[in-house]
């Protein structure tokens, strides 16, 4: 736990205490040193009082002394006073010398001692001389000189007078700062013990309203917890302690409301579950007696089962004969779809082999077309041959009339030229007559050529449409053959139907046998059925009235919760 | 390692100089007090000059020029007092060497207590001894100069001193020490005033009285008339002194024959004095005494302090305080180490007789 945080008023009672002791202890301490050291200062003040005031003292006294002697001396001459002149003078000196070590003097006191000290040395000196001119003999030279000094007696007295006073001025300072010292230390030491004492209320009224109030507030709560009141709760923000137990408290009622609440659902549940027992029961205890009254129905009923079983049976026994014909004619269908395709697949066969024929046929009619196409070409060399034949005729021709008219020319002589010339002429003549048939051959070639060459192409398309069309007839047989061989599979499919059918079926007789005799086997248990449900609807009464009693508590139970939570 | 820095300070622009030897540029600044009319005051101003020279020429204490500020006491305490609050009042006064005199240094000494710290050069009272723990000395305490002139007085073989002192502290401490530590008669114990009118008032007193030594102290003032007055009223004793006599052989006529114990004497064999010795006489073209010596020697112990520790007030007291004889600072008037109480350590008075104008040794064998 810490102590310092002050939460707790443990941690504060603490903590006030201590600090109340502390301050206590300070101001018995400061209050103890300070009279100690107070004491101290004035101790010192005194002494250095004292030990001036005997400087003082005595440096006055020996100057006094020291002047006497010398007087005596010079009255009586005596050793005694010469040597109490001497010694007279060492004490004022030394006495100056022990003032002049005093502590805090001012510089202008300094010089006031050394000045006093110098006045009295010269005042000595003349004494002094005054002693030897008495001693020689020279008494007037030795007033004279006494008497010159004396002046310095008043300057000297008075110079001590001053210092004095400087020293009580300096004393009264001191006792003047003493005083301001003692009073200082007296306000501080008066306010440590007001400021412990005013802690000390702080503590104590702090401390009592701490716990004052929690403590109200703490009460309330556990008087509202005693009347049942569970959803009070503490929530201020209170001191270390008292907000542990107010939060246990806090937590106790929560639990305790918790528990309630637990209680009152378990209530509530528990006198619904009692109802629905209590109905359930009822229900029951209806429904065994129909049971019972339903059992003897069912006697009945598996009486008439069992005959109607045995009809059943025999009308599947039709059943199964059909069923071996629908078996028999699956069969037939599966084989002729098998002949079927059979045949199919032989169809295709030859068409494939006819297309192939086709392609063939196809094939020498494009080679002959082109052969035709070339023969065109070569009635057209024919034409320019012929065309040059006749070119040749005609020249010919006229060759042979010019020498004709040359034979004409040359009478006789010529007549044998002319007939050759004739000749000739009539050779071009035929020859222009057979360039000309040739002409007219070529142009009918050229002409057929042609026809040809159409009929030609018209048969190739012809060939290329027939090829189209078997391949129609192969798709279709194609066709066939699948379809053949799908019936032929469904035909086999339904064969082995027809056989599960068939077994079925006798299965199915057998079932009813066996149901036959299951039914009459019911009749007999229904029977001690109904004696059982008789017995149940008993036990269920029993059942309807503890649930009762269930209810009755319940409700209770719900009072006592609902007492708990009032507000 | 000093020589190219040295030379790096002799640059010819003098800032150039201040800056690369860290100076800051500030002069360092001493002061120094004491009765500088005096014959001994005069002395006393020359041994700080002779040191202040020296110093600066060797290119002042870190770089800065040492100056010192003269104050005249007149070696009365009333005086020194108001003086030495002036030197506490001004922060660049970093120490004092003075004062001269103890009757001055006595008053002085309260106020720089505290505050600044002083070297005192020929203030010998014994009742300076642990006055302050900021009060220092070059010069041994009467207390022990006394002891040391009552020995040699008996070592010469004197019966009857009568002992005279001008009547101020030093005169007083020194007169004492002497007549508790003289084995033989001490036939008179007179204050004399500081002017030596009156001399003969005492020297015919004394005549009747036969004393076979008169030991005078106080100052050379004092001491020549006294001497002068002694001859003429037919005294045959010797004139003994102490460190404050060693002024009186500026009248070698008077003083002839007068024994004196010094803090120091030119014929100090040692390099270091030999080298003081010299450069006073080349500077003054004379004789240097134990008053120029010890407050050469003020001036030096206090710029090896501020060499060591800076400007500083409490430093310097302390490093001087710290000061102890292993480690001593090695002045012209011998190794300067302070004991508790601020007084040297291992200082004692040369026993010399004025013969011929100089201070010889008196004593074959002597330290």
């Amino acid at each position: 736990m810490n102590i310092f945080a002050l939460r707790t008023i443990r941690s504060r009672l603490i903590a006030g205490f201590s600090l109340l002791v502390g301050l206590l202890v300070v101001a018995g301490t400061v209050g103890r040193l300070a009279i100690g050291a107070f004491a101290e200062e004035i101790a010192v003040a005194v002494t250095s009082v004292q030990r001036e005031t005997a400087l003082s003292a005595a440096l006055s006294t020996s100057i006094a002394r020291e002047l006497a002697a010398a007087v005596r001396y010079l009255d009586r001459g005596t050793a005694v006073d010469r040597e109490g002149f001497r010694t007279a003078g060492w004490d004022a000196h030394s006495a100056l010398r022990d003032l002049n070590d005093s502590d805090g003097l001012t510089s202008t006191e300094l010089g006031l001692i050394a000045s006093i000290d110098e006045r009295l040395s010269t005042l000595e000196v003349g004494l002094t001389q005054s002693l030897l001119l008495r001693d020689l003999g020279r008494i007037d030279a030795a007033n004279a000189r006494a008497d010159s000094v004396r002046s310095l007696e008043t300057e000297l007295t008075r110079d001590v007078a001053r210092l004095s006073e400087m020293r009580a001025r300096q004393i009264s300072r001191s006792v003047t700062t003493l005083q301001e010292t003692a009073e200082q230390r007296k306000r501080i030491l008066l306010a440590v013990i007001v400021g412990a004492i005013l802690l000390g209320i702080v503590t104590f009224v702090g401390t009592v309203q701490r716990i004052s109030a929690p403590l109200a507030l703490l009460v309330a709560h556990a008087r509202a917890l005693s009347q049942g009141r569970l959803d009070i709760r503490t929530e201020t923000e209170l001191p270390g302690e008292f907000q542990a137990l107010a939060e246990a408290m806090n937590g106790t009622a929560a639990s305790l409301a918790r528990v309630a609440g637990v209680a009152g659902t378990t209530a509530e549940v528990v006198a619904t579950s009692a109802h629905e027992l209590t109905s359930a029961a009822e229900q029951i205890s209806l429904a065994a007696t129909q049971t019972a009254t339903a059992m003897s129905d069912v006697t009945e009923g598996a009486e008439m089962q069992v005959s109607s079983l045995r009809d059943a049976d025999r009308a599947l026994q039709g059943v199964r004969e059909r069923a071996h014909e629908v078996r028999a004619g699956a069969d037939e269908v599966s084989d002729l779809a098998a002949e079927i395709e059979r045949v199919a697949r032989a169809k295709r066969a030859e068409i494939q082999r006819a297309r192939s024929l086709l392609i063939e046929i196809r094939q020498s009619v494009d080679r002959a077309a082109a052969e035709v196409r070339e023969l065109t070409a070569t009635a057209e060399g024919i034409n320019r041959f012929v065309g040059i034949v006749s070119r040749i005729a005609e020249q010919t021709n006229l060759l042979s009339l010019n020498a004709a008219i040359e034979a004409a020319r040359a009478g006789a002589a010529g007549r044998g030229f002319a007939v050759v010339a004739d000749e000739v002429r009539k050779l071009a003549d035929q020859a222009q007559h057979a360039a000309d048939d040739v002409v007219q051959l070529t142009a009918v070639v050229t002409r057929r050529v042609g026809t040809t060459t159409a009929a030609m192409e018209t048969g190739a398309s012809r060939v290329a449409e027939i090829e189209s069309v078997s391949e129609g007839i192969d798709t279709a047989l194609e066709t066939i053959t699948a379809s053949a061989e799908q019936t032929r599979a469904a035909a086999e499919g339904l064969g082995a139907v027809a056989s599960a059918n068939v077994a079925a079926v006798n299965d199915a007789a057998a079932g009813i046998s066996a149901a036959a005799r299951t039914a009459e086997g019911h009749a007999a248990a229904a029977e001690e059925v109904s004696a059982s449900t008789e017995e149940q609807s008993a036990a269920c009464e029993e059942m309807s009235s503890a649930a009762t009693a269930m209810l009755q508590g319940s409700v209770r139970l719900q009072e006592i919760v609902a007492g708990l939570r009032a507000t | 390692m000093t020589r190219p820095l040295a030379r790096k300070c002799f640059a010819p622009l003098a800032f150039v100089a201040a800056v690369s030897c860290g100076g800051s540029g500030e002069p360092v600044r001493l002061g120094m007090a004491g009765p500088l009319q005096e014959g001994y005051g005069i002395g006393n101003r020359r041994g700080v000059e002779l040191a202040v020279a020296e110093l600066n020429a060797d290119g002042g204490i870190g770089g800065d020029s040492l100056i010192i500020e003269y104050r005249d006491d007149g070696g009365e305490g009333a005086k020194a007092a108001a003086i030495a609050q002036g030197f506490v009042d001004d922060p660049r006064v970093l120490a004092v060497v003075g004062h001269v005199t103890s009757g001055a240094m006595m008053a002085a000494a309260k106020v720089y207590d505290g505050h600044l710290a002083a070297v005192a050069t020929t203030a010998s009272s014994a009742t300076l001894t642990g006055i302050s723990p900021w009060a220092f000395r070059v010069i041994s305490s009467d207390s022990a100069n006394g002891v040391d002139l009552a020995r040699f007085a008996q070592r010469i073989g004197k019966k009857r001193a009568a002992v005279l002192y001008e009547n101020d502290a030093y005169g007083r401490g020194l007169a004492d020490a002497f007549r508790r530590s003289f084995v033989g008669e001490v036939i008179s114990v007179d204050p004399i005033a500081f002017d030596g009118v009156s001399a003969p008032i005492y020297m015919d007193w004394l005549a009747a009285r036969r004393p076979d030594l008169i030991f005078v102290a106080g100052t050379e003032r004092t001491g020549l008339a006294f001497i002068a007055a002694g001859r003429a009223a037919g005294l045959t004793a010797d004139f003994l002194g102490g460190d404050g006599w060693t002024g009186i052989v500026s009248d070698s006529a008077v003083a002839e024959g007068a024994l004196v114990g010094a803090p120091f004497t030119p014929m100090d064999p040692r390099p270091e004095a030999q080298r003081f010795v010299q450069a006073y006489r080349a500077r003054f073209s004379a004789e240097p005494d134990g008053n120029a010596a010890l407050a050469y020697d003020a001036v030096r112990v206090l710029a090896a302090a501020i060499v060591a520790v800076g400007r500083d007030r409490t430093a310097i007291r302390d490093w001087l305080a710290a000061l102890r004889t292993a480690g001593a600072h090695a002045g012209v008037t011998g190794a300067i180490a302070f004991d508790e109480f601020g007084d040297p350590v291992g200082k004692a008075f040369t026993m010399t007789r004025i013969a011929g104008g100089r201070l010889v040794l008196a004593e074959t064998g002597a330290p």
